[in-house]
């Protein structure tokens, strides 16, 4: 069986079973349906005994059924537009990253962003791990240096090396955190495309349907509207300021490509250094001992030390601005749509305490 | 015998003989710490052109903290601005207004007076955003003139060369990486020096039968903890300042192609109309505040740093006065077992280095990188609410506040 994607869960009006668009509607129409059903009792009822107010509520009653409608055929009409809308046909070509295809839609978009930065994340933790073998082998060599028994022993690199793997450490911890943040991200998306539109909004469209419970479904349907149009054109938008031509993701590979992958130097001098017919670095540390340290660490290092350096700190921010910083900044910009669009549909929901999520 | 003691003699000489000339250490730590300098400075100085050149491409070993491309979109190499996010600013100003056309032509045609005040309501509406727009455009372009005018002909490092107050406030940003780099590499290198002699067993004797062995760990681990703690915390806050840089960069290249665009439409919608007051007074804060912050901070800065310890020349000097760096370890050993003469002497340089350094350490982490960017956000945003207020919306933006 062929694994679902964010377009079998969204669906397109070509879609019969399983997933899809049209899912939902049979749930819907029978929400409707009960509706209807309910109200021409009530008017028959009414009418029997001439209750005038019934009457009027009845009528009043049924006016808001027909917005019901209409709010059907105008969910059918947005959320149809926006899987058929083209990323090429409102991004301007220039700003649109060279792994995107312009006939993506928004939420295929939105769905390769999370997996992109998790791609990112992943190489960046094993990157992380590959520099920490050496930094700790490097921090763990204990030269001797005792001629004639008189001299000393000691982990001299220790010193250097111990606070890069500090840095190290808490770059592993931030982008496993910011890894985290991410995927619950996708997954928050996955659920909403689904279960909002299969589930929710046929209950808050049931619920619209009858006098006590209309505003708290009228207030379902705007939050489903957030989580299935604010929400994904969100973090479309986010993906462009990241992963656009020359953006803070596309710079930093660079970096890292140019100072640690490409780096000839990087894994050679390790090896030279643990190499034991090499002893480059060791005559010094032999003779003078703080004095070879200078030897020793150009010997281990030369310029990949300021790389190796900078990299997790570097890191450290770059997985702060994107699980941290960018999140915040998506869920302000979601809770207050969200919140206009459910007071509009029927009343405001404390959607406002997801901000306690940042 | 008397022979064979004095072949141990010579064999014992020829490393102190080899080693008196030695000082690699300190050729070492000159060449880094001069390197960081030049390739600092190149970072610091770095502008980008209309040529899309990113602030990655500085070639040094600062790429690791570059946002990326900074300048506006629509201001680049572009054919016409028609090409870019700009465009969607206006297309969705006309279309805008447009549709408020039809619903009022609707309107007279219905003779339906809901309709009629609906077009009317709505073009207020819009009429505001566009008012709001230009605004936010003239505070900036005045600001911009003001900043001109005060720094035309400054040797400032930080506003040499710049056209506007943003790119001083990321050269700021840029200096303050640089400068707490330079810190943390000599409490590194101060720290590999003193976690040889910490980590060291010294030995003294001249057979496996007699010999004499001590560590000088304990005495050494204080200073060993606050200089860790301090590199450790150093290192969050330069990450910090690169966040301050990339957010900086952020709203430089996306306000008018993003922010404002996006404004407009959101606050378009009545549905999405707070949405919209939001995000409008979130970027007029963020354009103009959160800059202006930052070099409010320089000049801060500028006055408190005067106070601080020079320490690339504070390592150097201990480097050399210690004279421990051009010796064997067989003399360092002699040394340091005669404590009652070396110690003091090599432990009160260390000491007073340890503090000299960990000084500007608590200066750049505790006022550089918490107080004055909470001063900064707090400021921004807590203007960007007032603002969203007048307009009768009310925006939790506190809650960025957490993230510090």
């Amino acid at each position: 069986m062929a694994e679902a994607t964010i377009m079998d869960v969204v669906g397109s009006f070509s879609a019969t079973s399983g997933y899809g668009y049209w899912d939902w509607l049979p749930l819907v129409g029978a929400a409707l349906f009960a509706s209807i059903a309910l109200l021409a009792f009530i008017y028959i009822w009414a009418t029997l005994f001439r209750d005038n107010n019934l009457i009027s509520l009845v009528k009043l009653e049924f006016y808001e059924m027909v917005v019901t409608i209409m709010l059907v055929f105008f969910l059918l009409m947005v959320v149809g537009f926006m899987t058929g809308l083209k990323v090429g046909s409102f991004m301007p070509a220039a700003l649109i990253p060279s792994a995107v295809d312009p006939n993506m839609n928004i939420y295929q978009l939105t769905e390769k962003y999370f997996n992109e930065v998790g791609t990112s994340f992943a190489d960046w933790l094993n990157l992380n791990y590959i520099a920490n073998v050496y930094v700790d082998q490097v921090a763990s060599v204990t030269p001797y240096s005792r001629p004639m028994g008189i001299g000393l022993i000691a982990s001299p690199m220790a010193g250097l090396a111990s606070p890069i793997k500090q840095l190290l450490y808490n770059a592993t911890s931030a982008l496993s955190v910011a890894y985290v943040v991410n995927y619950a991200q996708y997954y928050t998306f996955l659920f909403a495309t689904a279960a909002f539109l299969k589930y929710f909004l046929p209950v808050g469209i049931f619920l619209r349907a009858f006098t006590p419970t209309r505003r708290f479904g009228g207030s379902i349907i705007g939050v489903c509207m957030g989580f299935l149009l604010v929400f994904p054109l969100l973090i479309t938008l986010t993906y462009f300021v990241f992963y656009s031509n020359n953006g803070p993701m596309v710079t930093f590979g660079s970096f890292v490509k140019d100072y640690i992958y490409d780096s000839a130097d990087f894994s050679s001098l390790f090896g030279t250094f643990m190499n034991p017919a090499g002893f480059t670095g060791f005559a010094d540390f032999f003779s003078g001992v703080l004095g070879g340290l200078g030897t020793m660490i150009e010997s281990v290092f030369k310029t990949v030390f300021l790389g190796i350096m900078m990299f997790p700190i570097a890191l450290v921010g770059q997985a702060f601005v994107i699980g941290f910083v960018m999140p915040a900044f998506n869920i302000l910009m979601f809770t207050q749509a969200t919140i206009a669009l459910s007071k509009s549909f029927g009343e405001e929901v404390d959607i406002g305490a997801l901000t306690r999520m940042i | 015998m008397m022979g064979k003691l004095a072949l141990l003699a010579l064999l014992f000489i020829l490393p102190l003989v080899h080693a008196e000339d030695d000082n690699t250490m300190e050729d070492w730590n000159k060449e880094t710490m001069d390197f960081l300098e030049t390739q600092g400075e190149s970072f610091r100085d770095f502008t980008t052109t209309a040529a899309h050149v990113p602030l990655g491409m500085t070639g040094t070993v600062f790429d690791a903290f570059s946002p990326g491309y900074c300048e506006p979109e629509w201001l680049g190499e572009k054919a016409s601005i028609f090409a870019t996010w700009f465009a969607p600013a206006i297309f969705m100003a006309l279309a805008v207004f447009f549709g408020i056309a039809c619903i009022y032509m609707l309107g007279q045609l219905l003779s339906s007076p809901n309709l009629l005040a609906m077009a009317k309501d709505e073009f207020w509406q819009n009429s505001i955003t566009l008012v709001r727009v230009v605004f936010i455009a003239s505070i900036l372009f005045t600001g911009n003139i003001w900043f001109a005018l005060k720094t035309d002909g400054t040797t400032d490092p930080v506003y040499r060369n710049k056209d506007n107050m943003i790119d001083a406030a990321m050269a700021f940003s840029r200096q303050m990486v640089v400068e707490m780099i330079g810190t943390y590499s000599t409490l590194l290198i101060y720290n590999t020096v003193i976690h040889t002699i910490y980590s060291s067993t010294m030995w003294v004797g001249v057979s496996f039968r007699a010999m004499y062995n001590f560590n000088l760990g304990p005495v050494l681990k204080p200073i060993i903890d606050i200089i860790g703690t301090s590199l450790q915390y150093l290192s969050l806050a330069i990450s910090e300042w690169m966040v301050h840089n990339i957010i900086l960069c952020f709203i430089k290249r996306w306000t008018w192609g993003l922010f404002i665009p996006l404004a407009i439409f959101l606050r378009a919608i009545p549905y999405t109309r707070n949405a919209g007051e939001a995000l409008l007074s979130l970027t007029f804060a963020l354009a103009l505040i959160y800059p202006l912050m930052f070099l409010v901070s320089y000049e801060a800065h500028k006055l408190v740093s005067v106070n601080l310890a020079d320490n690339e020349s504070a390592l150097s000097a201990f480097i050399t006065r210690s004279g421990i760096f051009s010796i064997a370890a067989a003399l360092v050993a002699i040394a340091l077992f005669a404590a009652g003469a070396i110690l003091p002497f090599f432990l009160g340089g260390a000491i007073t280095i340890a503090f000299d350094l960990v000084r500007s350490s608590v200066y750049y982490i505790i006022i550089m990188s918490m107080l004055v960017p909470f001063l900064n956000i707090f400021i921004t945003l807590t203007l960007a609410r007032e603002w969203a207020k007048i307009f009768n919306v009310t925006v939790n933006y506190m809650s960025f506040l957490k993230i510090i």
